[in-house]
């Protein structure tokens, strides 16, 4: 097989001959995933395990070729990486693009930014596929902290590698970069027959193995499964509530993250505040409301792709553009919206570099097209403990350690549905109160909850959510306006 | 092996049947692979513009290996047809490999299945048209639902994917089925007075372009459009609480995926998947009611009339298990789970044919076939006849978004329209609507189910398990139902 650089190299080489051809972009991507998945299993009352009982290694590669001609884009993507295989590539890409009617929207590939890349070294052992033995010893530590008989473990430990290479003809290249990471998801739950008496969740991340700690993350789902519930559920209504890091990174990732895109707000999927404008070229676009007020004065948001430790980094995106860090939401206030090359040009903005192609394998895919995400979406820390957030909140208040299923209840919409999938609190007379995670459903409106932010927790945690590409860096949050609900129960 | 102008590749299935030696010589008790070669080319337009067209084609291997009891599996993407070979004994090596790395777990078992050795074709009327005419299609398509009035963004997609799986075993299956699929989906965005609604549907079938020509994707544009246009004209949002609740088939699609299909997966009854989907409350209730007795529900993926094109439908899993109807809720008792032959063996059951994987780069998972609830015999067999004495209801029609604990216990299900119900009549549109229960109560509460005229099964062509997540296709649907649930309204 040919490496990453020449193949890019071969791919550029065959197009530029195609006749007519006015932009060209290769790009091939190595992702490996190497994981071992722990869990307990329960037949007929029997407890088999915990264990590991699958380790696997994914590996893929992918390469695309982009051909620009009269202002229609051709894709082609394959696995296949032989000359007469690329040849039938870039051949198959200019007849795509000859197929298409010249798109108005289109104004270029990627252009240099003239921003300097921030190198973040990677894992060799990670890079080398050699994580495997490690891991199952990371998960091996784990498993024997369960100290009760009721209690499970399950969840994965993993690390992961993504090689990119990449160029077009205006000059933006990736002569070679590597992004490893690893993560440790576990997850611990109490369990009396069918019922889960007590949940909880246990994360640990970085981009290196040596710094992988599943123990630690076992011992954080572990310390709240132990807990025994004083409550089966917690009345509905309405309430404060104080979501941790966990809950916090999954309303962002479903309710947030999506919103602050620029193609989404173009496509009408973003709930942001926009109004119908005209471009420069005479088209007409839902174009966002920049220095509004789109939550409360203590909060802000933060992307950041070159934190040397953290997973989401990122040191270019998948159109060749070094990443840096932009503050999308600073006291409150809009004020930097996510984009690929594409919407940004149409938009006449400059990239924010945050064009990655993620799909349905792990890594960066060249058989995806580049659509904006986060890396690291970093909530900083206020000024408040944990105790002061409880006795600042009045009224009837939750604290919910961990979302479930954190959902939009349309596209585009405000509105979203979630449960407590973890042990939470109900504070009563200043004291937290554990209650039984699934105890409710719980509804709200991102805006109302951004809107409702009194308060900011002082420790950060880093998160990410089931099948995120993005990590989450944030920490305790005070808000209000969230209800309990208790369907066909509350008549 | 040759390599094919289609870009999939010929394989020798002597070099499957070797590599299984090879896999008994590195020390696997059972081991299988999976190779899969496809080809792909789809296009979408916007607002009658073809935007993208894009072509692709690869295979991958993936082999699953047990070995000191545990799973090892690793999967690579083939670069050209001379390094298959090279590929395939790199992929058994490192699976057995990982497997006897956790030879200090428990030990996994399998339930005995028959292996087959079998080649099934692919069943199709007519080939998908060419990418020119694929281009045509879908400009056509989206400049239709576009002109329509406040429709400010249309989206239409077409593409065909064709596949071919092996599936080889130590223990003497050799198993091909090849695949043709095609499909799309169409999307319409209107806005009016600041008011926005999106209206999705995909369409899509295992078949050919006959298909497509039966939906009639013309005229499902113009219904999207239609919708999307009513729901920011004349819809409004639906008084929150507990009434009768009249659910369409395009709606039980989603209900009977969410509170049936996923709890009825024995990985997630045995508690395999309490890190990720979660668990089933239902787990030790095996033989006890928990419906109304007008409540059947089955899993199907057996090759019959009433299964034809739909994605839960095969011949084989992807453990070389015939395909089968496995009983879920019959009249309203707790009856069969899926299993796999790991989950069959711990549990006493006999494996389902459910063990599916979206690609061969990947472990194969239960999932979902062809899963309905069943109409029943002499029920009504029109809506009409369904509502006839309903006073005050809500009628739920195409669903859009779930939320639901991760025990499937309480839930809440959005649709795009939904409609009031007065003295037996459909009355006003309403939007942003939610159907809200308990799985249990609802069941139990649901009194009228329609006849086989009201019964209609739908593709889904999303559904994600799993870590890393797979998004699989699978089927379902069910006849009109009437119960009791809250309705919740939303922003």
């Amino acid at each position: 097989m040919e490496q990453l650089p020449e193949i890019v190299d071969m791919l550029l080489a065959l197009a530029k001959r195609a006749h007519g051809v006015n932009e060209v972009e290769a790009y091939v991507s190595r992702n490996t995933m190497t994981s071992v998945r722990v869990e307990t299993l329960r037949p007929k009352g029997r407890t088999v395990g915990p264990f590991g009982q699958q380790l696997f290694t994914l590996q893929n590669w992918e390469a695309s070729i982009k051909v620009v001609i009269n202002k229609a884009v051709g894709v082609f993507s394959t696995n296949y990486m032989t000359r007469p295989a690329l040849q039938r590539a870039v051949d198959m890409a200019v007849r795509n693009a000859r197929a298409m009617a010249p798109d108005p929207d289109f104004v270029s590939l990627a252009r240099p930014t003239g921003k300097r890349p921030v190198a973040i070294a990677p894992d060799p052992r990670i890079l080398k596929g050699d994580a495997g033995p490690t891991l199952v010893d990371q998960v091996e530590a784990a498993t024997a902290l369960i100290d009760e008989k009721d209690l499970d473990l399950a969840g994965s430990v993993m690390a992961v590698s993504a090689e990119v290479c990449m160029a077009n003809t205006n000059g933006v290249s990736i002569d070679g970069s590597a992004d490893t990471f690893t993560v440790a998801a576990l997850t611990a739950e109490r369990v009396d027959g069918p019922e889960v008496v007590s949940s909880g969740v246990g994360w640990s991340s970085s981009r290196k193995i040596k710094q992988l700690d599943a123990c630690a993350a076992a011992q954080d789902a572990l310390t709240w499964a132990r807990m025994r519930p004083e409550r089966k559920t917690a009345p509905p209504g309405e309430y404060n509530v104080i979501l941790g890091p966990y809950a916090v990174a999954d309303l962002f990732d479903n309710m947030l993250s999506n919103a602050l895109s620029l193609d989404r707000v173009y496509y009408g999927w973003s709930w942001l505040p926009s109004d119908f404008k005209e471009l420069p070229t005479g088209k007409k676009v839902r174009v966002p409301r920049m220095n509004e007020r789109i939550a409360s004065e203590a909060v802000t948001i933060i992307d950041d792709p070159t934190m040397k430790a953290a997973m989401g980094s990122r040191t270019y995106d998948d159109e060749g553009l070094p990443t840096y860090r932009k503050v999308l939401i600073e006291k409150g206030d809009l004020k930097e919206i996510l984009s690929s090359s594409y919407y940004a040009n149409l938009y006449g903005r400059e990239s924010t570099a945050s064009g990655f192609r993620y799909g349905l394998r792990p890594g960066r895919l060249a058989s995806c097209e580049p659509s904006s995400y986060p890396t690291n979406l970093i909530m900083p820390a206020g000024d408040w403990t944990y105790d002061e957030l409880i006795e600042e909140s009045k009224g009837p208040t939750l604290v919910i350690p961990r979302t479930w299923y954190t959902y939009p209840t349309r596209y585009g919409g405000t509105g979203f549905s979630s449960s407590n999938r973890s042990t939470c609190f109900l504070i009563e007379k200043g004291k937290a109160v554990p209650v039984a995670p699934n105890a409710f459903k719980l509804s709200g409106d991102i805006r109302k909850f951004l809107d409702g932010v009194q308060a900011v927790g002082k420790d950060v945690k880093v998160a990410t959510t089931w099948a995120a590409s993005s990590a989450f860096i944030v920490p305790h949050v005070l808000s209000s306006g969230i209800r309990v609900e208790k369907p066909q129960e509350q008549k | 092996m040759a390599s094919k102008e289609s870009g999939k590749l010929d394989i020798e299935t002597d070099l499957l049947k070797r590599a299984m030696d090879l896999a008994l010589e590195h020390g696997a008790s059972y081991a299988d692979v999976r190779v899969e070669t496809y080809i792909s080319e789809g296009a979408q337009a916007e607002n009658g513009l073809c935007k993208s067209v894009a072509k692709g084609a690869g295979t991958s291997v993936g082999v699953r290996a047990l070995a000191g009891g545990s799973w090892g599996f690793a999967s690579m993407d083939v670069p050209d047809e001379h390094g298959f070979k090279g590929v395939l004994d790199d992929s058994i090596a490192r699976a057995v490999r990982h497997a006897k790395a956790q030879t200090r777990f428990p030990e996994v078992k399998l339930a005995k299945v028959k292996p087959v050795r079998k080649h099934i074709k692919a069943e199709f009327e007519r080939e998908p048209i060419d990418l020119d005419a694929k281009v045509k299609f879908v400009q056509e398509v989206s400049k239709a639902a576009k002109s329509m009035e406040t429709i400010v963004m249309s989206l239409a997609e077409v593409y065909h994917v064709d596949s071919t799986k092996h599936f080889c075993s130590t223990e003497g299956a050799l198993i091909t089925q090849d695949f043709l699929r095609v499909g799309g989906d169409i999307l319409c965005n209107a806005h009016r007075s600041g008011q926005s609604q999106t209206y999705y549907k995909p369409y899509g079938a295992l078949g050919g372009w006959e298909f497509i020509e039966r939906f009639d994707i013309e005229s499902l544009a113009l219904r999207v459009a239609n919708m999307s246009r009513r729901l920011v004209t004349e819809a409004r949002v639906p008084k929150s609480g507990l009434t009768t609740v009249v659910t369409k088939p395009s709606f039980n699609m989603l209900k009977v995926h969410e509170i049936v299909g996923h709890p009825v997966e024995a990985d997630r009854v045995l508690g395999g998947e309490s890190a990720w989907a979660g668990r089933a409350w239902w787990k030790d209730l095996q033989g006890k009611r928990v419906a109304s007795p007008l409540v059947t529900a089955v899993s199907d993926a057996r090759p019959m009339e009433k299964h034809k094109g739909f994605y839960g439908t095969f011949a084989f899993d992807d453990e070389g298990v015939p395909a089968q109807r496995v009983v879920h809720l019959q009249n309203g008792i707790l009856k069969g789970f899926l299993h796999s032959r790991q989950t069959a063996y711990l549990s006493g059951a006999r494996p389902s044919g459910a063990m599916r994987a979206n690609h061969a780069g990947l472990m194969p998972m239960i999932r979902m076939t062809n899963t309905y609830f069943e109409p029943a015999t002499g029920g009504p067999s029109t809506l009409e006849e369904c509502i006839e004495d309903i006073k005050d209801g809500v009628l739920m029609g195409h669903q859009s978004i779930p939320s639901i604990d991760s025990r499937r216990y309480r839930f809440q299900i959005s649709a795009y329209e939904a409609w009031e119900i007065k003295n037996g009549e459909v009355g006003g549109l309403l939007k942003n609507t939610a159907m809200m229960g308990t799985t249990p109560e609802y069941l139990k509460s649901i009194n009228i189910v329609g006849g086989p005229k009201t019964w209609e099964l739908y593709q889904i062509p999303n559904c994600g398990k799993g870590d890393p997540m797979q998004i699989m296709r699978l089927s379902n649907g069910g006849p009109i139902m009437v119960g009791k649930a809250c309705i919740q309204g939303g922003a």
